[in-house]
């Protein structure tokens, strides 16, 4: 019986297959050490890694033993529970994460992203799913813009639309919006809308429903 | 060459021993041990590890992977659970040893 297959018969008793490799690795270290001790006595290499081998015992005995040790329904029932705790650490993680991130944004005041405050609206608009807090209107570089904030009534996650939940329009529902931006995870959503103000600083909200909601911006203290 | 039943009953104890004093890895112990009993104990040498691997399922010892003379090798350190129990098979053994001792000075 040579290295290899002393190895191979002990590793085929051990039915915990993961635990395989490190024991053939330590064997097989031992037998090495085992045989270069001989060989330092002057025994060939041939010589030596026989007599190792056969000084191991009956590989079927030892893997047998070993496989007590390693036992393959505790082997693999501490494996399965690893992978199951991983699976649901991580979506655990990323949930916890975004509710975190979520109501950070929520509660802390609305960026102005970099602007300043023209008027502060303090608005709340309710649809029948969804709630829009409308902030403030800010002014950057001559440019205008309402930001507001929208969550689901329902179900308390964010609001995604496929398309705009309002629209800022003037009297004759033509849009004077320039651009918009939002973002948001699974509870609410932050956005931002530029638009062109209106001579007579009167915004008109058109909602989905087809609400549409007159903010006076001279009544909030615009000037 | 001692009959088997005798060493296997104590390979626990032996083991223990040898580690208390120093970590070795596998071949390590088996050579202290032969030459501590003058090759009485010639064990085969393969029977070792499922008896150093259910001692550490049962945390009297710990592996660790540790270089020695450039290579990985498994070495096995003795745990404070394996101090206690080493201490507790000495004396049960020395009781055990002591009382054989006294009866066969019988039979001379």
């Amino acid at each position: 019986m040579n290295k290899h297959e002393f190895l191979e018969t002990v590793k085929k008793q051990v039915l915990y297959i993961f635990d395989r490799q490190d024991i053939v690795y330590e064997l097989s270290e031992h037998i090495d050490d085992s045989a270069r001790d001989m060989m330092e006595e002057g025994l060939s290499y041939d010589e030596a890694l026989d007599i190792a081998i056969k000084q191991m015992g009956n590989p079927v005995e030892i893997g047998k033993e070993l496989n007590k040790a390693h036992h393959p329904f505790i082997g693999y029932t501490f494996l399965i529970s690893k992978i199951i705790i991983i699976l649901n650490i991580i979506p655990m993680f990323l949930c916890v994460g975004m509710l975190g991130f979520d109501t950070i944004n929520f509660v802390l005041p609305v960026s102005t992203r970099g602007g300043e405050d023209v008027v502060e609206i303090k608005e709340t608009i309710e649809l029948p799913t969804e709630r829009f807090f409308i902030d403030k209107v800010c002014v950057k570089d001559d440019t205008y813009y309402l930001t507001y904030r929208s969550i689901n009534n329902i179900t308390y996650t964010r609001t995604t639309y496929g398309m705009r939940p309002f629209l800022i329009v003037d009297e004759l529902g033509q849009s004077i919006e320039r651009s918009s931006n939002s973002h948001g995870g699974w509870i609410c959503d932050i956005g931002f809308r530029e638009f062109e103000m209106p001579d007579d600083k009167i915004l008109y909200l058109k909602f989905i429903d087809h609400q549409i909601i007159t903010l006076d911006l001279t009544e909030y203290g615009y000037e | 060459m001692i009959d088997k039943g005798y060493i296997s009953g104590s390979t626990r104890l032996l083991v223990l021993n040898v580690l208390q004093e120093k970590a070795c890895h596998g071949y390590e112990i088996i050579k202290v041990l032969k030459l501590r009993s003058n090759d009485v104990f010639d064990m085969k040498e393969g029977t070792l590890y499922p008896i150093l691997h259910k001692l550490e399922n049962d945390e009297y010892i710990i592996s660790k992977n540790e270089m020695v003379n450039g290579r990985m090798r498994k070495v096995y350190h003795i745990t404070d659970k394996g101090v206690k129990v080493l201490a507790e098979d000495k004396a049960q053994w020395k009781e055990f040893s002591s009382a054989v001792n006294q009866v066969i000075a019988f039979g001379g």
